[in-house]
């Protein structure tokens, strides 16, 4: 016979789970958006990623691998993820060193003129997209610009001069910089309020200047929002899309091919020819560029095991 | 992680797939034997299996100058007002739009105000876009349309004409008579011309060459065949053709002598040389009267004189090229293709509202509007009509367009060429380098003989 003990009735959720419950509350409005505009877009691009299309159409899982192999065999492909290697050697580590330079220099000296200051900064990233853009051509064309001089002293003396494509990682960089620099110098800033007053404190009374603490103390403590400024700049970065493709049009009619960029070529693999396919195959290679990057990264540094 | 975030994560992903593919299976999706094996095909109406209905709504897409075209259709005909909703839109997103619109399997737009281009572009396998409009138009009226070559796709006709925008020649007639010189009518004349202006008057130009339109109006007119399309499939590009190098020595002589300028012939620099009276002349489309207004260039009364295109002169004729020219197209998916001709067939041939439109009319017997219209205008020194319509009778054969976009690269061609610092003759091979994959791409056969 069966024990006639009868145990206590087991709970609604396992102990675990409404111990956890809270927290899991808290991440669902984020991971629902991640679900609806991340997650599942990613898995509908793999999915049409092995369809052939035709008049637009998709026909699932008659196209094999021939999508991924057409994106790999187009003339552009090359020319683009050249592109867009120069623009990452250029932007991603010159905007890091910039982005810190300054929200070191401006926690130096806390006070009215260095929160003004930061103001100031985070301005610019009010603009977005193609009015930013808008405002890059202003400051690029000698005409218009108030750095007019020092382009004609460059030997700039028209926008058409100054745009070619040789030039276009560093001006995208510029353009990208005066974006979303302001954000993240105020999330360093932010960084470097969490560092202890004590320590520096420690450090001042050690003998240390404003240099060497700056050096020495608050840089090594930041290190994972730098980590962390990296990954998410990285990942911006491979997607670069709307600077050249507006400078590219016929209204602007700059010197910038029309497909520089690996998702300028997506998408003129969807809307030029059709082959969304070939779209989302190209896509997802930079998805796995971007989560590689971050991977590695996370791997090289023990991000997740540094305690801020 | 822990483990049960990743079954959860997992547990996830399954059920979003499969939501993915349920909501993929919606009654437009069936699944058939192909070949033994069973494939998922989307299926959309066929554009013949349309059941028409000539009391449905159509929609027209068009830009903010085409406006009042279909608000006078509209009071011209109150009992169809209701059925038409008018879109602005930007044209150029067509190509992309009919895709996605594929995609879905509904929001085709009826109607659409496009060049010839686009509709060449929204034409081919992927797109299937156009109805062949000669069901529904009789021959005579389609036979009474200028520039149909560009709307004529194998056996099909996928568009009518709205305007053709022929170049012509246009030059200041008190400036010239000032410097006393006589109008040039051979590219020839041309150059010796700009030898004479560069010696006596230098500062003064005879053109610009600074993109990809500009390019066309030397290099098209010199039947150069860097986009000649042959038929459906074959799309010859020779930049080593002889016609080539006769017009690049051409303009690189003229370059070098300071009397082309170097940009678009809307840039501010432009615009400011023609305000300062320094052009003597330049070659743009049949519209370009319409902004010598002062919505671009200022001019005075009698001011402006029109001449036909420059020729060869060791051909018969000039070989003329245009800057845009319309035309309006017709969705195969419309569920009212009576309504969606008819319109277009007024919007084009309607006496009442030619009268009044800037544009060469292509509906022949419009032309004599246009006529009314240009010949007593005070900025014009001489009758522009005579030059006008000898010019839209000589587009050549390259202003129909290939699908693909032939601006953008050729202005990369020009504005490289100029940053480099080399000549016009030592760029054309890129102008192939850059034509060939584009052709290929889009399917043709690309030959050079």
């Amino acid at each position: 016979m069966t024990s006639r003990i009868v145990k206590a009735s087991p709970p609604r959720f396992p102990r675990k789970w409404r111990q956890y419950l809270s927290a899991y509350l808290f991440i669902l409005p984020y991971f629902l958006f991640m679900l609806a505009f991340g997650i599942g877009p990613g898995l509908y691009a793999f999915l049409i990623s092995f369809a052939k299309f035709k008049m637009g159409i998709p026909q699932y899982f008659a196209a094999g691998l021939n999508n991924y192999i057409g994106v790999f065999k187009d003339y552009r492909f090359l020319f683009t993820i050249g592109n867009i290697l120069k623009f990452l050697v250029v932007s991603v580590p010159l905007g890091i060193a910039l982005v810190v330079l300054i929200a070191l220099l401006l926690h130096m000296r806390p006070g009215r003129f260095a929160s003004i200051l930061r103001t100031v900064y985070f301005i610019p990233g009010a603009v977005t997209g193609p009015a930013l853009l808008l405002l890059a051509i202003f400051m690029f064309s000698p005409a218009m610009s108030p750095f007019g001089p020092l382009l004609r002293a460059m030997g700039y003396p028209s926008f058409d001069s100054l745009i070619a494509p040789a030039r276009l990682p560093v001006i995208f960089t510029v353009i990208g910089f005066f974006s979303g620099a302001g954000m993240w110098i105020v999330i360093q800033y932010g960084a470097l309020q969490g560092v202890s007053t004590e320590v520096l404190e420690a450090a001042k009374i050690d003998g240390c200047n404003a240099w060497q603490q700056a050096l020495y103390i608050k840089f090594p403590l930041i290190r994972p929002y730098i980590i962390y400024q990296f990954i998410l700049i990285f990942a911006g970065n491979v997607q670069l899309f709307v600077e050249p493709q507006l400078m590219g049009t016929t209204w602007i009619a700059a010197n910038v091919p029309q497909q520089w960029s690996p998702n300028q070529l997506a998408y003129s693999f969807a809307f030029d020819i059709g082959n969304f396919g070939m779209a989302a195959a190209m896509s997802l290679l930079m998805l796995i560029v971007g989560l590689g990057a971050a991977y590695f990264v996370i791997r090289w540094t023990g991000f997740f095991d540094i305690k801020a | 992680m822990n483990t049960r975030v990743w079954k959860f994560a997992g547990g996830l992903a399954v059920v979003l797939v499969l939501t993915a593919c349920s909501s993929a299976a919606t009654p437009m999706v069936v699944t058939q034997m192909v070949g033994g094996t069973p494939q998922v095909i989307t299926v959309t109406t066929a554009p013949t299996e349309n059941p028409y209905d000539e009391s449905a709504p159509i929609t027209v897409w068009i830009d903010q100058d085409r406006q009042p075209y279909i608000d006078a259709y509209k009071k011209a005909n109150p009992d169809k007002a209701g059925l038409i909703n008018e879109v602005i839109v930007d044209r150029e997103q067509l190509p992309a739009k009919v895709l996605l619109f594929n995609n879905t399997g509904q929001g085709w737009p009826d109607v659409v105000f496009a060049e010839p281009r686009l509709v060449a572009r929204v034409s081919d396998a992927a797109h299937q876009f156009p109805l062949d409009l000669k069901p529904w138009i009789p021959a005579e009226t389609l036979n009474n349309y200028d520039g149909m070559a560009n709307c004529t796709f194998g056996d099909a006709v996928y568009c009518v004409r709205n305007d053709l925008a022929q170049f012509v020649l246009y030059y200041d007639k008190p400036l010239m008579d000032k410097f006393g010189y006589a109008v040039p009518t051979t590219w020839e004349e041309y150059q010796a011309l700009s030898d004479k202006v560069a010696a006596e008057h230098p500062g003064y130009l005879l053109g610009t060459l600074g993109d990809g339109w500009s390019w066309l109006s030397f290099f098209d007119a010199s039947s150069c065949p860097s986009h000649l399309v042959v038929n459906e499939s074959d799309l010859k590009i020779n930049m080593a053709d002889p016609n080539c190098a006769r017009a690049a020595k051409m303009v690189d002589h003229m370059i070098a002598n300071k009397t082309l300028w170097n940009t678009d012939y809307f840039d501010a620099t432009f615009v400011q040389q023609m305000n300062d009276n320094k052009v003597l002349m330049v070659s743009m489309a049949s519209w370009a009267w319409g902004v010598f207004n002062g919505t671009y260039y200022t001019t005075a009364d009698h001011q402006v004189g029109v001449a036909a295109p420059l020729k060869w002169a060791s051909e018969p004729a000039a070989v003329n090229m245009a800057m845009g020219g319309a035309a309006w197209t017709v969705s195969s998916h419309t569920k009212n293709p009576k309504l969606a001709t008819e319109l277009i067939v007024w919007l084009t041939t309607s006496p009442d509202l030619w009268s009044t439109i800037p544009n060469w009319p292509a509906y022949k017997p419009n032309q004599s509007l246009f006529q009314t219209q240009v010949s007593s205008n005070a900025i014009f020194a001489n009758d522009p009509f005579p030059a006008m319509q000898a010019a839209a009778g000589q587009l050549g054969p390259l202003d129909v367009w290939p699908r693909f976009d032939l601006i953008s690269p050729l202005t990369q061609v020009v504005k490289g060429a100029y940053q480099d610092n080399k000549t016009m003759e030592e760029v054309l091979p890129q102008v192939a380098d850059m034509f060939t994959p584009l052709a290929q791409t889009e399917g043709y056969n690309v030959i050079t003989q």
